[in-house]
Formats: C-alpha cells, sequence, structure tokens
C-alpha cells in the first residue's frame, strides 16, 4: 500500500512534495494468475505452449541459485551477472529438451556449469582487489574482523578456481549449492562414486593450495 | 588392512557411512586422520560466502532475461503453440469449412438433379424441391441450416430483390461462351439428360 509523506507530518502541514513507498515487486510478476500455483514442470509446460510469462516466473524463482554458482565460478559480479542471463536464455532455448527427468533446478544447474565452465575456459577471473569487492550483506561490526574475513574468502574463492574442472563443479555444487551426490551426478552426466571421488580429491588439493598460499603470504 | 576409498571418507565424512566404515575409520589411525582433514578443509570452504549483490540487483536481473527472452521465438515446438493458442480460431475455420463444404455439395446435387431448362427458365430452384432434398439429409446440421433460412423467403421477394435468373439469361451467358466451351456445355447437357435431349448449337460469337 503505497504511505505518502504527508500522512506522517504533524500538526496537519502538507509537504510541497510526496513521496510515494511502493511495495517491493521482486517475486512473482503481476497478474502472474494462476500460473505462480504451478510448480517449476507446470511452468515449463505452460512455456512450452507459449506462455512467455511463465519463464519469467522461473526466472524469479532460480535466480538466485543460478546467480550464486556463476559467481562461485567467475568471481565478479558483472561476469556472475552476464553469465546468469546466459544461463536463462540457454534454458529457455532449450526449454523443449527438459524432459522432466530431474527436477528443473538440476537442469539449470547443467546448463550454468556447462556455461560457466566455456567461460572460465575462455579466460581467467579477475583477480579483483579487496577494496573493490561488493559490500557483504551483514556488515560486520568490527571492521578488523571483517578485513580477515575478507581476505579468508579471497584465498578460498583464488584456490577453489585453480582447482581442475570436475574438482570445482563438485566441490561448488555440493557445498555451495548443497546438492546431493545423486543430483550431481544427473547434472554433470556422471556417476555417483565418480562425484563423491571428484569431491573428496577436491578438498585434499584445496588443502594443499591454501597451505601453499598461506607459506607464500607469510 | 584396507584403507577407505574416498568415497567412503566422503560418507565418513557427511556422516552418511554405515556402522562398518565408521567403525573402521575409528580404529585406523591413516583414515581418521583424512577424514579429520577433510572436515577441517570442508569447513573452511563452507564459511566463504558470496558478497550480496544490491537488492535492486534480482529485479534487474529479472527484467533482463525478459527482454533477452522476449527477442526469441516461443521454445515450445509448432504443435504444442498449435493446441494452445489456436484451438478456438481452428475450430471456427472447420466449422466454416465444414458449412462451406455442405452448401456446395447440396448445390452441385440441385444443378444434377434439375433438367438445364429448369436452371435457365424462371425461378431456377423451387423451394419444395430444395425441401425435398433436405427430407433424406435431416442429420445435416449446415443443410437444415441453409434450408431452414431459405424456407422463411418468399418466392415475391426474391423476384423484388431480382435473386433469380432471368428467362433469356441462359441465352446470353451462352453468347459469352467461346466454340470449344460451348461444345463442352452441350456434351455435359446430353450427358445430364439423356439421348432423348436434343439441342442445336447456337451460332459461335461474332
Amino acid at each position: 500500500m503505497p504511505i505518502r509523506a504527508g500522512e506522517w507530518l504533524a500538526h496537519g502541514s502538507q509537504p510541497e512534495w510526496t513521496m510515494t513507498v511502493v511495495e517491493k515487486t521482486q517475486g512473482a510478476p503481476r497478474d502472474a494468475g494462476p500460473l505462480a500455483e504451478l510448480d517449476d514442470h507446470g511452468l515449463v509446460a505452460a512455456c512450452l505452449a507459449g506462455r512467455r510469462d511463465a519463464f519469467d516466473l522461473l526466472v524469479d524463482r532460480h535466480k538466485r541459485s543460478v546467480y550464486l554458482l556463476c559467481y562461485r565460478f567467475v568471481g565478479t559480479h558483472e561476469d556472475a551477472s552476464d553469465l546468469s542471463q546466459d544461463v536463462f536464455l540457454r534454458a529457455y532455448r532449450g526449454l523443449r529438451r527438459f524432459r522432466g527427468d530431474s527436477s528443473f533446478a538440476t537442469w539449470l544447474y547443467r546448463i550454468g556449469v556447462n556455461v560457466c565452465l566455456n567461460r572460465v575456459s575462455m579466460r581467467q577471473p579477475l583477480q579483483r582487489s579487496l577494496d573493490e569487492m561488493p559490500n557483504l550483506a551483514a556488515p560486520q561490526a568490527d571492521p578488523a574482523v571483517a578485513l580477515v574475513r575478507r581476505e579468508e574468502a579471497r584465498r578460498v574463492r583464488a584456490a577453489v578456481a585453480r582447482l581442475p574442472r570436475k574438482q570445482r563443479t563438485a566441490l561448488i555444487l555440493r557445498v555451495y549449492h548443497d546438492l546431493p551426490h545423486k543430483e550431481i551426478a544427473s547434472a554433470l552426466g556422471t556417476s555417483v562414486g565418480a562425484v563423491k571421488a571428484n569431491f573428496f580429491h577436491a578438498l585434499a588439493n584445496l588443502k594443499k593450495l591454501l597451505a601453499a598460499d598461506t607459506r607464500s603470504g607469510s | 588392512m584396507k584403507h577407505l576409498s574416498p568415497a567412503q571418507l566422503v560418507d565418513v565424512v557427511e556422516g552418511t557411512a554405515g556402522d562398518t566404515l565408521t567403525a573402521h575409520c575409528a580404529g585406523c589411525p591413516a583414515c581418521r586422520t583424512k577424514a579429520d582433514e577433510l572436515r577441517a578443509t570442508l569447513a573452511v570452504t563452507s564459511a566463504n560466502e558470496v558478497p550480496e549483490p544490491s537488492p535492486l540487483f534480482w529485479d534487474h536481473l529479472s527484467a533482463r532475461v525478459a527482454r533477452a527472452v522476449r527477442d526469441e521465438p516461443v521454445p515450445g515446438a509448432w504443435w504444442q503453440r498449435w493446441t494452445w493458442q489456436w484451438v478456438p480460431l481452428s475450430a471456427a475455420a472447420m466449422v466454416l469449412i465444414a458449412v462451406g463444404f455442405g452448401v456446395s455439395w447440396r448445390g452441385i446435387s440441385i444443378v444434377a438433379s434439375h433438367p438445364a431448362s429448369e436452371l435457365a427458365l424462371g425461378p431456377a430452384v423451387p423451394l419444395d424441391g430444395i425441401e425435398r432434398l433436405d427430407a433424406g439429409e435431416s442429420s445435416d446440421v449446415s443443410w437444415t441450416l441453409m434450408t431452414d433460412l431459405s424456407s422463411t423467403v418468399a418466392a415475391d421477394e426474391t423476384l423484388g430483390a431480382e435473386l433469380p435468373v432471368l428467362p433469356d439469361a441462359a441465352d446470353r451467358a451462352l453468347h459469352h461462351l467461346t466454340e470449344p466451351e460451348q461444345a463442352e456445355l452441350i456434351r455435359i447437357l446430353h450427358e445430364e439428360m439423356g439421348p432423348s435431349a436434343r439441342m442445336a448449337p447456337r451460332p459461335a460469337r461474332k
């Protein structure tokens, strides 16, 4: 509901301007109607039948996880934003190939991983300075603690970026997206055993990389 | 002693391993050390947060994707779009085609069942003739509709509206035919009217 600044003023004086606070519309698009009640498979079917607004709802449901996945791979907001758009665009183009054997999220992860790995193989992620890094959502009360955490996060992201592709993918999907090994295997088109092995080696290599980084830093 | 495989160690670290594997890990220093190292690295890795973008970014991303998608063709197969969007239109088109086909078919039947002289002179098709045809085809909805509509039209009204064929219309129409067309028409009339009918060919148009 719009709230007008004039209603807040005491003594009945009217301002020369009014400010309208509009309710945040993030989430379902307007006039989504019964589409919003459909699950992902239903939205895919509606989209294939010509309802473009059904895809808008799918984007709203999965944009955060897709963006975070992309960020984990490329490490910059701009690249993650571009890649997220690319992931959804490819998903839209290939929507007819979605069979529904897996969840839509898993299918989207598969596209996302392919898009990200292609981008990463084309160019190395930019190494941004600490000053260029975006602010964290929850600012730390102690600036020194925040700085240490940022530095630690940068070190871990840099180490993850140096992992082999399969190990990096398994680690990102398992640790940061909490996907079960079975879904990761489905997304990557491999076996559960292979995913677990890649996850194990990813952690082992990460330990070595972080230790080497600590030694070189000191 | 056989040590745990990488996949089994992952199960132990994640707490999904069975009792046998867990017991082995507890009693095997080498496997326990590996599992502890994995847990420590996992803890460091898990704590790594992604910087949260601005709240406005999510709407911005949705808008970007929507713009990009708008330029793309609808991804579904053509028959899926056809069923969704064109069913009402297609149904209406099918009804129209059926009505048109029915009317055309009855028109051919009328022409075929009446001598050419009747078609050319006076009111071409008497209304009782239409009713006669309809009697045997009462199941045809389109034909019933046409006869219902036409049955309310009086012969005098049709004359006033200049709808019937004029008495010399056939003669004038014949004058506009070429010689081969006239010969073909005569052949058709002979075929339809039987061997008893005799028509003298008209002189060719100058």
